[in-house]
This record gives C-alpha cells, sequence and structure tokens, in this order.
C-alpha cells in the first residue's frame, strides 16, 4: 500500500519531530510543518506517529481513506 | 513600532516569528541568556545520553528576519525603548532547603549535570512526581538506577491522567521498579543523587503596563503549547489583531516508551473510566496511551462537545 501524508496546519505546532525523524521529507516553514520531499511509507508513518499534536495525517494514496499511523 | 521581547525561550521565538509573518517591518529586539532552544528533550532524550539540537533556528535566520538578540538578563522594564514588550521570562525551579545539594532539571545546562550524575548513580531519589520527576523516573530506571519517587500528595498521577485516572500511569511506574512514597514525607533516603522537581515559580515581578504583554510559563502556564499559542497570540494582539481562535490544549509526555497524550482539560471534570471526562455530560478531556492516531478524534469529539 502506498501512503500519502498530509499535515493539519490548524493543528500543528511546530515541534518539529517529524523533521527529526524523516529530515529529507519534512521541513519547518516558519512554524508550520510542510512536507517538501516524497516520503517512503515507512518515514510517513514514523513521522505521524512522532507528532505529539496528532497533526499528520496519513491516507490511503488510492482511496483517501485515512489510515492508522 | 519598536518591540522588545524579554526572555528567549519558545514564547518569545513563537512571537518573533509570528511577528514577521503578520508583516511587521520595525525592529525586534530579543534578550536572554542565550538564543531560543527546546526543552522536552532535556527530560527524555537528554537523560540517555543523546544530545540532539535544541535551537529552534540557526544564528542565520535571527539575521535574516532581523531579529536583534541581546545576550543579557533584563529584570526590569526601567530602561528599555519600546512600544511593545513581551515578558516571556519563564520560570525558575522551586528549591526546597530541606536539599541543598539536591538538583533541579529546567536548563540544558540542568539536563547534562543530571546526565553525567546518573552515570555514577546507584539509587536516585526525585522529590515531586510531576512530568519532570515522572519523565526522569522513566529514564533512570530504563538506566538499571534504583528510583524512589516521593510526593505529599497521594494521587500525583491525576494530575497528568486526570482526577481518578492516575492510577494506570501508577502502574506503569510500579511496574518498571519505581519506589513511590506518595502521600507522605520522602523519610530517610539513602540516595547518592536527589532531584527536587516540586515545580516552578514564574521569572518576573507582575508589572501590568500599557503595551506590555506575558506569555510562556511566566504567565504561571507550564506547558509546551500554552507557550506557542501564548506566543503568537501577543504578537497578534501587539499588531491589533484578535487571538487565534481556542483549541482543546494538548499535553505529552513519554514515559517507559508509552507516549501520553491528553487533549482537553480535565480539572474538575469526572472520569468516566476509559481515560474520558466529563461534566454536566459534556466531553471535557481524553487521555490516550500509545494511540496518537486518535489525538485527531479527540479533538473533533472535544470541539463538539464544547
Amino acid at each position: 500500500m502506498t501512503l500519502i501524508a498530509q499535515i493539519d496546519e490548524s493543528a500543528c505546532l511546530g515541534h518539529g519531530d517529524c523533521v527529526h525523524v524523516a529530515p529529507n521529507v519534512f521541513i519547518l516553514e516558519g512554524d508550520v510543518a510542510e512536507q517538501v520531499a516524497p516520503g517512503s511509507d515507512e518515514a510517513l508513518r514514523n513521522a505521524a506517529r512522532a507528532c505529539p499534536a496528532g497533526a499528520i495525517i496519513i491516507l490511503d494514496a488510492d482511496t483517501h481513506a485515512e489510515v492508522d499511523p | 513600532m519598536r518591540i522588545v521581547l524579554v526572555g528567549a525561550g519558545l514564547a518569545a521565538q513563537r512571537c518573533a516569528e509570528t511577528l514577521r509573518q503578520l508583516g511587521h517591518d520595525g525592529p525586534i529586539a530579543m534578550y536572554g541568556d542565550e538564543l531560543p532552544y527546546d526543552r522536552p528533550p532535556l527530560s527524555k532524550d537528554f537523560l540517555k545520553g543523546e544530545r540532539p539540537e535544541l535551537r529552534f533556528k540557526p544564528d542565520a535566520w535571527y539575521r535574516d528576519n532581523d531579529v536583534d538578540f541581546v545576550q543579557q538578563r533584563v529584570t526590569s522594564l526601567d530602561h528599555l525603548e519600546f512600544d511593545r514588550a513581551l515578558i516571556a521570562t519563564g520560570a525558575e525551579p522551586i528549591t526546597l532547603d530541606a536539599f541543598p545539594h539536591a538538583l533541579t532539571l529546567r536548563t540544558r545546562q540542568d539536563a547534562i549535570a543530571l546526565d553525567e550524575a546518573l552515570t555514577s548513580t546507584r539509587h536516585l531519589a526525585i522529590i515531586g512526581a510531576g512530568l519532570i520527576g515522572q519523565e526522569v523516573a522513566s529514564a533512570a530506571t530504563a538506566r538499571g538506577i534504583r528510583t524512589t519517587l516521593v510526593d505529599l500528595n497521594p494521587r500525583p498521577f491525576d494530575a497528568l491522567m486526570g482526577p481518578g485516572g492516575g492510577d494506570r500511569l501508577r502502574a506503569l511506574h510500579e511496574r518498571h521498579g519505581v519506589e513511590l512514597r506518595l502521600g507522605q514525607n520522602s523519610g530517610p533516603l539513602n540516595a547518592d543523587t536527589i532531584l527536587v522537581a516540586v515545580g516552578v515559580k514564574p521569572a518576573w515581578r507582575p508589572d501590568p503596563a500599557p503595551g506590555v504583554f506575558h506569555a510562556g510559563d511566566v504567565t504561571g502556564s507550564a506547558h509546551w503549547e500554552a507557550a506557542v499559542v501564548g506566543g503568537q497570540n501577543a504578537a497578534r494582539r501587539m499588531l491589533g489583531l484578535q487571538p487565534k481562535p481556542e483549541q482543546p490544549p494538548l499535553v505529552w509526555s513519554d514515559q517507559y516508551g508509552v507516549r501520553i497524550q491528553r487533549v482537553g482539560d480535565p480539572r474538575g471534570a469526572t472520569h468516566n473510566g476509559d481515560l474520558t471526562y466529563s461534566q454536566s455530560g459534556r466531553l471535557k478531556a481524553v487521555v490516550l496511551m500509545n494511540e496518537p492516531h486518535r489525538v485527531r478524534e479527540a479533538r473533533r469529539d472535544l470541539k463538539e462537545a464544547a
């Protein structure tokens, strides 16, 4: 299964934990996270699990259904 | 408009970022001991011997955004020139006369000192079973250190987990071998290292004045998210804008490999038995243990109940 990540900007607080676990995939732009490169499913899941604010939503790339990280 | 930020922690950093994002192009000066850095890793990664980068932004950010950092501890606004000022000096750990040689944990230097002390500690006593005490107990037991956690409050875990909900967290500490002395004075402690973690006091005299705003731990709210939102909203108010709409507050902690996330505020609410809390039939807070995917759902449920 291939996954995509979506960042809930209203929930993101700029902790930066996603940047820490997936440094080439996420950056902090100002104080909100942004995905700047494609990441492996594993990298996206890790980032979503690391986010203390629960601001990274993982979706199935085909169906866009929300998937548990 | 000249803006002065007194203190250089999370709240001041977020305030500076928000001011520039909202288009403030006047001078910003930030006063503090060192450039702002993040503290949550101090009671987590640092006590595993790791030293992750803590700085929020590299030096270049302050240059590019024209934020003038002044390495100076300011204790009064008397000699500063400003149109708007933010007091974000944070808080200082409370010390106890009974433990004059005890360590405290607040700064990067404190964390390094504690990490180094733990390398030769056989028995650690922690006075105060709040978030810091709990996370240090988790780190110390993982290093094989005998750990005693002391608190006058018989139910200190309820502060994080909600009223009546602390038992599962208490059980987690017990399962990892932490010796709990709760609801009593510490009694004799044969520990070779003592950490006092009984809370903090704001590092500023209250000093309300026109054009002066407060954010972060100095306001008495000792949580990461409150400092973020407080700093952002101070920036908005300085520029005459409305504060951001309120979100249910979020607090998190990592202990024994379990991520605890609390959404909402359980104070004064009743435990429904499943780590959710309600007041007058309305959901007030949800506490999650290792269920990060449910944070969004919890936030949505709380907003609907509000």
